[in-house]
Order: structure tokens, then sequence, then C-alpha cells
């Protein structure tokens, strides 16, 4: 490759950087018989380099002495994704190779990551373009270092309903946000996939603002088909069970009316006859821990336990004792009706002083 | 109400008085959930009423003796001391008292003697201590063993705080004779 016409060498040369043979010098040596940055073949040269296979010391020189703009990307954009621009000036230089926005954001959202300390990284959170101000911002909400309402703000910067707005509010951890940020993100989010995913989080952890029944009436409507109005109320029964039941009775149904639940003759159920069907099909424990004022203080809640008691007494009764089987023997134990035994399993489950008190006085019939 | 209940006992008076209620409740909901079975079971009130009617428990007698299981097994009362409290609450003698008391472990709290035990460590460990400490003081001394044998005391008397052993409340094996 060093004898011959120069064409003769280039040629050889090509082959062997194709092979992956050339080393660091031999590529500068190749560079400059091209021309160097002088020519369009140095130029095309410098382009056609695999810079991801050099050292970062060479390609640093790279960088340095490219003059062709194209190049120079090209080694940049290798440098950030190794993280070989550390400081903010020296990504700000490398940005100023790009020309449009998106282009600079992009880049930026690329070298910036590498950048760990993020009090650096908020530094720059709101200068350059709107682009470049969101790549930071989505870094650092990735880290967790944005406040509540510097999420929201990045949200709001996104164009309303975008995929990119809605990619960013499906991130956001709303379970770490304050009861008031969650409020804000759920009042103000324009669209409904962020607004359902706030409303799941208020529901979970029992933010008073959505714990009534009207509240969850308006963030069950915020989904389309009624199986799922009804398991997002059914997850609100954990914290608030009276006014989960109340809205699935005053939530609008696929066909336009009241009442997400149906009977077979296709008429929706009133509240008590939702509750009536709800406790008949849970279980004690999950039964017993719902809250005093959720549920045990309120008269339609005992009566549908009530209820459900006596059913199980009447198709489970009690088996009566009777007189020992052999002389001396023990006589045979009575067995309590399943009501009897609902019963305690509710008491051996209440989490509540007066809860307990409640289920402590539900007859056995 | 039901007498032959430890938790229903004294329900409608607990029920009365808000504050009783919630001292009741409270030590209640905390209980490991084996001892509270044993506690509302409607097994356990057929059982002791078939105990009470077996010795010929008054009413009076019979709502002592689910107080007594009741105060128990929510560690309000000491688990050696359950023989005593039957004699004295009950009237009976100490013969009567370890009978119904050994019935009671082996019948009623065998499914939650470990909870049970458990609790009963924690709550009266120093009482528990003391026993130990008394029991190692009565050891004879290992350089003069006795060549005597020891007479085996009947169970009935054995003081209660001499049923106490290292890792286990109660000596049931004493109970179980």
């Amino acid at each position: 490759m060093d004898k011959g016409p120069l064409r003769h060498q280039l040629a050889v040369r090509e082959v062997m950087k194709d092979r992956g043979l050339l080393n660091s010098d031999e590529y500068k040596q190749t560079f400059t018989m091209y021309g160097g940055n002088n020519t369009l073949a140095g130029r095309q040269f410098s382009k056609s380099i695999d810079y991801d296979k050099l050292s970062n010391t060479d390609r640093e020189d790279w960088y340095k002495n490219l003059t062709d703009i194209e190049s120079r990307r090209k080694v940049a954009e290798v440098m950030a994704n190794k993280g070989e621009f550390d400081t903010v000036p020296a990504i700000q230089g490398a940005m100023s190779l790009y020309a449009l926005p998106g282009e600079k954001a992009n880049f930026l959202k690329k070298a910036a990551r590498r950048i760990t300390d993020n009090t650096t990284l908020r530094g720059i959170m709101g200068t350059g373009s709107d682009q470049e101000q969101l790549a930071v911002r989505e870094i650092l909400a990735e880290r967790g270092a944005l406040t509540g309402a510097e999420q929201f703000d990045t949200y709001s910067r996104y164009r309303a309903g975008s995929k990119e707005a809605i990619d960013f509010g499906a991130k956001v951890d709303f379970g770490n946000l304050s009861i008031a940020d969650r409020q804000i993100w759920y009042n103000s989010a324009p669209d409904n996939e962020v607004k359902r995913k706030v409303a799941e989080v208020m529901t979970e952890k029992g933010d008073p603002t959505i714990m009534t029944a009207p509240a969850l009436i308006t963030a069950a409507n915020l989904y389309t088909n009624d199986a799922e109005k009804i398991r997002f109320l059914e997850k609100a029964e954990k914290k608030n069970f009276m006014a989960s039941i109340d809205a699935k009775a005053g939530a609008i149904n696929g066909a336009g009316g009241r009442g997400l639940i149906i009977n077979a003759a296709g008429v929706p159920l009133t509240g008590v006859q939702i509750l009536d069907s709800r406790v008949m099909r849970m279980r004690a424990d999950a039964l017993a821990e719902i809250g005093y004022n959720d549920g045990w203080s309120n008269p339609d809640f005992i009566n549908a336990v009530q209820a459900k008691i006596n059913t199980l007494q009447g198709s489970q009764p009690p088996i009566l004792g009777g007189p020992p089987t052999i002389p001396g023997g023990p006589p045979i134990m009575p067995k309590p009706g399943g009501g009897e035994r609902f019963r305690e399993e509710l008491q051996k489950y209440a989490t509540d002083s007066r809860s307990l008190a409640v289920i402590s006085t539900l007859a056995i019939p | 109400m039901n007498a032959y209940s430890p938790y229903q006992v004294d329900l409608e008076e607990l029920l009365l008085v808000k504050e009783n209620w919630d001292i009741f409740a409270n030590k209640f909901m905390i209980l490991p959930i084996n001892i509270k079975d044993v506690m509302i079971s409607a097994t356990t009130a057929h059982y002791l009423e078939f105990l009470s009617k077996k010795l010929g428990l008054d009413q009076n007698q019979s709502s002592n003796l689910s107080r007594i299981v009741r105060d128990i097994l929510m560690t309000d009362e000491f688990l050696g001391d359950f023989p005593m409290l039957i004699s004295s609450k009950l009237k009976v003698d100490m013969n009567i008292a370890n009978q119904i008391t050994a019935e009671i472990v082996n019948k009623l709290f065998t499914p939650a003697i470990e909870d049970i035990k458990n609790i009963q460590r924690v709550k009266f460990k120093d009482r528990i201590a003391q026993a130990r400490n008394n029991q190692q003081a009565q050891q004879p001394s290992p350089r003069a063993p006795s060549t005597a044998p020891i007479p085996r005391r009947p169970a009935d008397l054995v003081r209660p705080d001499e049923r106490v052993q290292e890792g286990n409340v109660v000596n049931l094996r004493n109970n179980q004779r």
C-alpha cells in the first residue's frame, strides 16, 4: 500500500479500510494522500471512516482537525453516544454543527444524557429552542430530577394530544407527586390517556378530591368502554367503597344512559342492587377491610352484609350436635352455619374498632 | 350474647362504653389470626358449653371460664396462672382446675398454641425469667448428685410458676397427664 502509483496505493488502502485493517496513522496518511480537508476526495474519505472503531483520542483528533461539517457531525454523533462530550460548552459547541432546531435537540438528547450531574443539566433546561429545552427536561424527568410543576410545564410544551406529549405523560410517576401536583395534572392535562393515568393513581392513593361519587363518575367517563369503567371503579373500592358503588350506578354506560351494571334483561341496576350484588360476591377479608367511613357506617352497606349472612345461613344451615356415638365418648359437637362462619371471618379480618363493633352486632338468623 | 363464647361473654357491656370497646377491639384486632380464630369460633363456644355441662358448672362459673379463656388469649393473664385462675374464680379445687386447664389447652388452644406461647413470652418475659431462676435454684448441685430418686409430685401440687420452662411458656407435658 506504500508502493506504486498513488492511485494504486489509495485503491489498496480503500480495500484495507473496508476490511478494517488500517491503523490510526494509516487513516490519517490516507486522508492526507487524498488531499485532506481541501479536496472532495479527502472529505468523502473522512465521511467513510467508521469512527466508532477508533480510540477516543483519535476521534477527538479527527473532530478537531476536520473542517467538513458532515464529517465532523459523524464524529460528533459517535462521541455523543459514547459520552465523550463531558461539559455543557463542549456539547453546545458540537450543536453548532447543526442548523435545524430538531437536529440540535436530537444531538443534545444523546450528548446530555452522558452528563451525570443534574445540577449542570438543570442549568441549561431553560436555554435554547423549545426542542432543546425539552430534550434536557426529558432527561431530567427520567432521572426524577424535575418537580411536579416542572414536569407539568414540560408536558405543556408539547403539542396537545401529540405522541410526544402522551409519551411524556406516560412516563411520569404520578405516585411520587404531591396530591396538589396530581390535581394540577388531572385538571389541566388535555388528553384523556394522561388524565386516566393520573385518575388511577389518585384513586389508588385515595386523593380526597376524586374519592366522591360525582368525581369518580367524571373519571370513569374518561374511559370508552363499560368494562374499563367498571375496572377503574373497582380499583377505587379499596379507598371508598360506597362512592365507587354509587359511581357504578351513575356513570354513563355504552348505551348512553346511566348505570354500568346491567341485569340479564338489559336494565341498569340501582346503587342498592349493585351494592347487594357486589357484597354477595366479596370475600370476608375484603369486606372486613373496607373502611368504616367508606362502608361500615352506611346502613345500606350493613343491610347488604346482613343479607349475605342470612343467605349463607340459609344455604349452609348449622348442624346440630348429638349424644356420643359410643358410650362414654365425646358428644357430636354442633357446627355453625355458613352465615355464622362468615361473620367470624369478618371479625377476624376487621381493621377498625368501629367496624368490628358493627360486625359483632350482625345477627345470625 | 353467648356466655360460653370468650369473645361474646361481655360483648354487650363492652359495646355500651366506647372507651372500653376500643381498648378491647384494638387488642383483639392485633392478635394473630389463629388466636382470633379460637376466640371467636362457634366451635370454641360449643366446646366450653359442653365442658361446663360435663363439669356441672353453673351459669356464673361458665361465664367466668369464658372470661379466663378470653383473658389468656388476649394476654391479659399469664398462661401459667391458668389453673390458679380457674380454681379461684370458679371456686373449684386445684384437681378440677388442672383437669379443665388440660382439656382447654389440649382441645381448644392446640391450633394456636405456638402463637399463644409467642405473645405470652413477649408480655410475661419477666415472670418467665423469674420462674426459670426459681427452677434452677431448686435443682440439686451437680457436685453432690443425690442417689435417691426424686419423688414425682402429682400435677396438682406443682405450682403454676414451676410449669414455665425455657422456650415453652407452659409445661404442656404436665397438663397432658
